[in-house]
This record gives C-alpha cells, sequence and structure tokens, in this order.
C-alpha cells in the first residue's frame, strides 16, 4: 500500500480553483471505467479529496470504484491546459455534505467562466453539467500519488504533492 | 429535451461530429495490476464505422497502459449538443505512415496551433482501436443544429452536371462552379499531376484575385502536395503555418553572363490565411490524375460529411477525366482557317530548351509539356503557316515529352490555353472540334531558340 500524501497549497488551491474535474476507476477485470465529476473539494488537513458525481450517468464508475476502491482524478483548467491526476485506493462512497450543491455550484460556474473565455457558449457548458441534485453522490478518498497532466512530454510524471 | 437511452444501435457513423477535436475528449485505461489513468485526448480520429485512430504523441502512462492492457473507455463530447458519449475500445495496432497517419497529422497541427499548443503536439503514431461499444450518456441535451445546405443533394447535382460536360475544359469549369452554388464553397483550385516532375499544377481555379492557373505544387508539400502523395483525403480546420505551401526562394542569381532561364515560377493563388482546408486526391481508375482543393477563412468550415461529399464529387470528375482521355475522332480535312492576319509588330517568343520554358517579349508564359507544346504550335505556324493541329499529331511529336499515353494531354493545352487567355492578348488557342484546336495568331511571331 502506497503512502498517503498530504497534497500542497498550491495543489490544494489548485483543486478548488481547476475546473474540469474527471474521475476513473477500474473494475475487478482491470477494465477501465470513466465519468465526468460535477465538482470537488479537499478536506482541511488536506488529506482527503472528494468528488461528487451524478450517478445515474457515472453507474458503471461507481461499479468499479465499489469493487475496487481504486480511482484516479484529472483536474484541469482549459484555458491553461494546466492538469494534475491524483490518484487513491481506497476511494468509497461517503455521505454528502450539507454544502454539496454550493460546492457543485461554485465548481459549475468557474468551469463555465473558463471555458466560454476560450470560445464556447454558456448553454453548452450548463448542459454539459447539468444534472438532477437528488443524484449526486460523493465519492472520498486518501491521495496517494499526484503527476503532472499537463499536456507534453512530462505528461504522466509523479510530482511533489 | 431528453437524449434516447436506447444506444445499441450506435455506430462510429452516428457519433462523426464528437471527433473534430472541439472539445477534447477524456480516455481512461489500467495498467496490468489495475491502477486506473485519466488523461486528455487532442483527437480521436474517424476511421470507419467500427473503428477510430487516437494520437500517439508521447511516451506517457496512457500508452504504456495500452499496451499492457488494450481496453480504454473514452468519454466525448457533441459539441453542438453537448450530449456524452462513452466508448469502450480495443487497442489494435500503430501506424507511423500512410493515408491514417498523414491525415491525422494534418488535423493535429490544426488542433495545435487552435489551442496554442504548436510545437508541443507532435504526431509519433496512429493508434488503431477497435469500437466495441458505444454508449450515450444519460443527461440533457440541446437542440441539433439545424443544417441550411443537404450534402447528398449537392452531390447528386454536382455529378449529373458533370455528366452534361461536352470536354474537360467545361467539366473542370461545371465542377468548381457547382462547388459554389450546391457547397456554398468560394474558393477551390482543380490541380492535375505531372508525374515526371513530381508535382501538380493548377489548371482551374475559382475564388481567387489572380487565377494561379500554371502554379505547381510539389508532391508532399502542404495539404494539397500530402493528399496527392498518400491519395487520400487531407483536411485541417484550424489556422496552422504547419501546411504552408513552401514558396520557392530564387535569391542571388545574378542572371549576367550566367545562361540561366529567367524565374518561372506562377504564384500559387491560395488564401493568405486559410482557417479551413480540404485537398481530396482525384483518382481515373488506380491513377492518382490530380487533386480538388477548397479552403475557407473560416475554421471548421469542412467536415467529416464534407470530406465524404468532396470525395464523391472527386470521384466522378476522375471518373470524367478518364472518359475525355479516350482517343478522339482522326483529323478531318483542314477547317476553314477563320483567323485574323498577323499584323503589327513581332512578338518575340523566347524558348529555353533544358525546362521548355516559354517567355513572350520577355514575360513568363508556362514551361514543361505545356511549354513545349506551344513551341511546337509556333514553330510550325511561323514555318509552315499552319494554324490548325489535333491532339493526336502533338502524342506522336517527338519533341513533346509526354510521359505515357495516359498522360493528360488535354489539361496541358487547358493550361496552356487559360495561360495564354490571362497573360497574352493576341495569342490564343480555340477548340474547333473533338480532338482538334486552332492556334489564333494576331502578331507576327520572332521566334528564338535558347537551346
Amino acid at each position: 500500500m502506497p503512502q498517503a500524501v498530504v497534497l500542497g497549497e498550491a495543489l490544494g488551491a489548485f483543486l478548488m480553483e481547476g475546473v474540469s474535474v474527471l474521475v476513473s476507476s477500474s473494475d475487478a477485470g482491470n477494465r477501465p471505467a470513466l465519468g465526468r465529476a460535477l465538482g470537488c473539494r479537499l478536506s482541511a488537513d488536506r488529506r482527503m479529496v472528494t468528488v461528487y458525481v451524478a450517478a445515474v450517468p457515472c453507474a458503471d464508475l461507481l461499479a468499479a470504484i465499489g469493487q475496487t476502491g481504486r480511482i484516479a482524478v484529472a483536474v484541469s483548467k482549459p484555458s491553461t491546459h494546466r492538469s494534475v491526476q491524483i490518484k487513491g485506493q481506497d476511494a468509497r462512497l461517503v455521505p454528502c455534505e450539507a454544502d454539496t450543491a454550493d460546492v457543485i455550484a461554485r465548481k459549475i460556474d468557474a468551469f463555465t467562466e473558463d471555458v466560454v473565455g476560450i470560445g464556447f457558449t454558456e448553454a453548452l457548458v450548463r448542459t454539459l453539467m447539468d444534472h438532477d441534485p437528488a443524484d449526486v453522490v460523493a465519492v472520498a478518498f486518501t491521495p496517494s500519488g499526484v503527476f503532472d497532466q499537463t499536456p507534453g512530454p512530462n505528461a504522466g510524471n509523479a510530482i511533489a504533492p | 429535451m431528453t437524449r434516447p437511452t436506447n444506444s445499441n444501435e450506435l455506430t462510429v457513423d452516428s457519433i462523426r461530429d464528437c471527433l473534430e477535436g472541439v472539445i477534447p475528449a477524456a480516455i481512461a485505461t489500467s495498467d496490468a495490476d489495475g491502477t486506473p489513468n485519466v488523461s486528455f485526448l487532442s483527437q480521436v480520429h474517424y476511421v470507419d464505422s467500427g473503428r477510430v485512430a487516437l494520437t500517439y504523441q508521447f511516451f506517457n502512462k496512457t500508452r504504456a497502459n495500452i499496451l499492457a492492457n488494450p481496453i480504454a473507455t473514452v468519454q466525448l463530447v457533441d459539441p453542438a449538443t453537448a450530449v456524452q458519449y462513452r466508448l469502450t475500445l480495443r487497442y489494435l495496432h500503430t501506424e507511423t505512415s500512410g493515408p491514417l497517419f498523414e491525415s491525422m497529422k494534418a488535423k493535429l497541427a490544426g488542433i495545435a496551433s487552435h489551442v496554442g499548443m504548436q510545437g508541443v503536439y507532435h504526431l509519433l503514431g496512429a493508434d488503431l482501436y477497435e469500437v466495441q461499444r458505444i454508449e450515450a450518456v444519460p443527461g440533457a441535451a440541446l437542440p441539433p443544429p439545424v443544417h441550411k445546405r443537404g450534402l447528398l443533394p449537392a452531390v447528386r447535382r454536382s455529378c449529373e452536371g458533370m455528366l452534361a460536360c461536352a470536354d474537360l475544359s467545361e467539366l473542370l469549369d461545371r465542377a468548381l462552379a457547382d462547388l459554389r452554388d450546391g457547397f456554398g464553397i468560394e474558393h477551390a483550385l482543380v490541380l492535375m499531376l505531372d508525374e515526371c516532375a513530381g508535382r501538380l499544377y493548377t489548371v482551374a481555379a475559382m475564388g481567387y484575385s489572380v487565377s494561379g492557373v500554371g502554379s505547381e505544387v510539389a508532391l508532399g508539400d502542404g495539404v494539397i502536395g500530402v493528399a496527392a502523395r498518400e491519395r487520400t483525403p487531407i483536411r485541417v480546420t484550424h489556422m496552422t503555418t504547419d501546411y504552408a505551401y513552401s514558396r520557392a526562394v530564387r535569391a542571388g542569381v545574378a542572371d549576367a553572363g550566367v545562361d540561366l532561364p529567367p524565374v518561372t515560377e506562377i504564384p500559387f493563388p491560395g488564401l493568405p490565411e486559410p482557417h479551413s482546408q480540404l485537398a481530396v486526391p482525384i483518382l481515373a481508375g488506380p491513377k492518382l490524375v490530380g487533386v480538388l482543393f477548397v479552403e475557407s477563412p473560416q475554421e471548421m468550415r469542412f467536415c467529416y460529411d464534407d470530406e465524404d461529399a468532396l470525395a464523391t464529387v472527386a470521384a466522378q470528375l476522375g471518373a470524367m477525366i478518364l472518359a475525355f482521355r479516350q482517343p478522339g475522332a482522326p483529323p478531318e480535312e483542314q477547317a476553314e482557317d477563320g483567323s485574323v492576319p498577323a499584323d503589327g509588330t513581332a512578338a518575340v517568343i523566347r524558348h529555353y530548351a533544358a525546362d521548355d520554358s516559354v517567355f513572350i517579349d520577355h514575360d513568363y508564359l508556362i514551361k514543361g509539356v505545356a511549354g513545349a507544346i506551344f513551341w511546337k504550335l509556333a514553330r510550325d505556324y511561323v514555318r509552315q503557316g499552319r494554324t490548325d493541329f489535333s491532339n493526336r499529331e502533338l502524342r506522336l511529336a517527338p519533341d513533346i515529352r509526354l510521359p505515357d499515353l495516359a498522360e493528360n494531354l488535354e489539361a496541358r493545352l487547358i493550361l496552356l490555353q487559360r495561360r495564354l487567355a490571362e497573360r497574352c492578348p493576341f495569342l490564343g488557342i480555340e477548340k474547333t472540334g473533338r480532338g482538334r484546336f486552332r492556334l489564333i495568331v494576331q502578331r507576327p511571331l520572332a521566334l528564338e531558340d535558347m537551346a
């Protein structure tokens, strides 16, 4: 079991501000699963990441997480291409906090602002992120590795958390 | 609006609009131990209804994973409706050259410059994948865009229009006019292949301030040259300098005392900053005969469906070109010569044997096979007073170096005819029947052979 890592302040800030969040896992047969998250948050002690996904469109992803607990989360800012990937092995469903809807709303606003700035329409982004609030579930994990994902030859390299 | 949830019927054909690279796709893979990895894809390329190809640009984690565990999941977004699709893929193999590789490389160059990644995105290979499953992700959707133009009706009209043409010249002009009227395309060229020189020369143009007839593009140069070399459509959806045409620079050649022919380059007429370009090879039977090229100052002007439509138009064009190459009727009795007697000061026709380039009163006209044809016509006119000629005698003339019988003599004549019409008011070529034509001369000619 790899060492759990504590995310640094800069990375923590990017996690909150970075706007596009993709989540993957793999099932017991090592088949990869993928879904788009509505938002994410870092715990106050910076030892736990929580991602929020809509359960119906992410059924395969949640099933895989349920089987293996494996998770890889890519957080990126489309306007700058900056992207990091955070991996963990203990992902599990946790109850949503009371302010989950606010966290998601802020993330979607930030995502919308960022990609409208590079030429996409607000209607497109809002439709892409549209979801049923009752369908939202929270997946929490302890980061075990952080990787550079910005396009280029260094993508995939481990970086300091 | 709710999208259908029964997605059993989806094929790659159903989701081609998601494959233009407008919204980056995501890919999830897993290594042999099951550790997942998620990253972004700049391009998911359509291969056929059951396969896609992804760009291999760096040896990164995704790449290592698919070599160890060939199953991947890709998520795509329709840029118009925001519908998301999830594809289950199985890695097949990688191609590092050839048509698929070159068409992905060109498209990637456009995408890279569009997103500010020119010089970062670099194609090492085209990774081919079998698509095992496509699922529409449940969620909201915007209404699909309304298309003002139907590509299929435009293709039909274009093919029918070409069938009605009597000769190659009319065919080329008709094909371009139908691109404008049926497809709304404003800028287009037809180039023909000079097999010996490994170059393409422009025979017909639409939508440029200078026609550029006679301008040349080398095989492998720009989208036109790559489309010809690889015999595959090459399409670029954004402005990129990677596929700009290299313009021959002829600096520092002092002509004084050096017996070199002067510059014989006709400028390529293309748009200075095309944001969309599409070049489609024209094949006659198995042989490449030319390229149909269209471009636009607008981004994303040509998509997969446009590429298919123009490939169909090019196929019809190729079939018609082949039909026009069948030998014409034998020459008839000399037709009545209706030309005006040559009058005034003599025009100096200078010919350089090295490349068959021809200058009229020091202005460059044409070179190569078309230059050799003109030189023969001019000599026969001056020495024998002949004005009427047949294609057949040109094919048999020893001083015109036609590569083989399949060589498109008609296209050379059109090139010569159009260059004369643009450059030389007192000389012209006029068709007098199938496989026959007349040289119109309105000033005396003085010949200078620089052999």
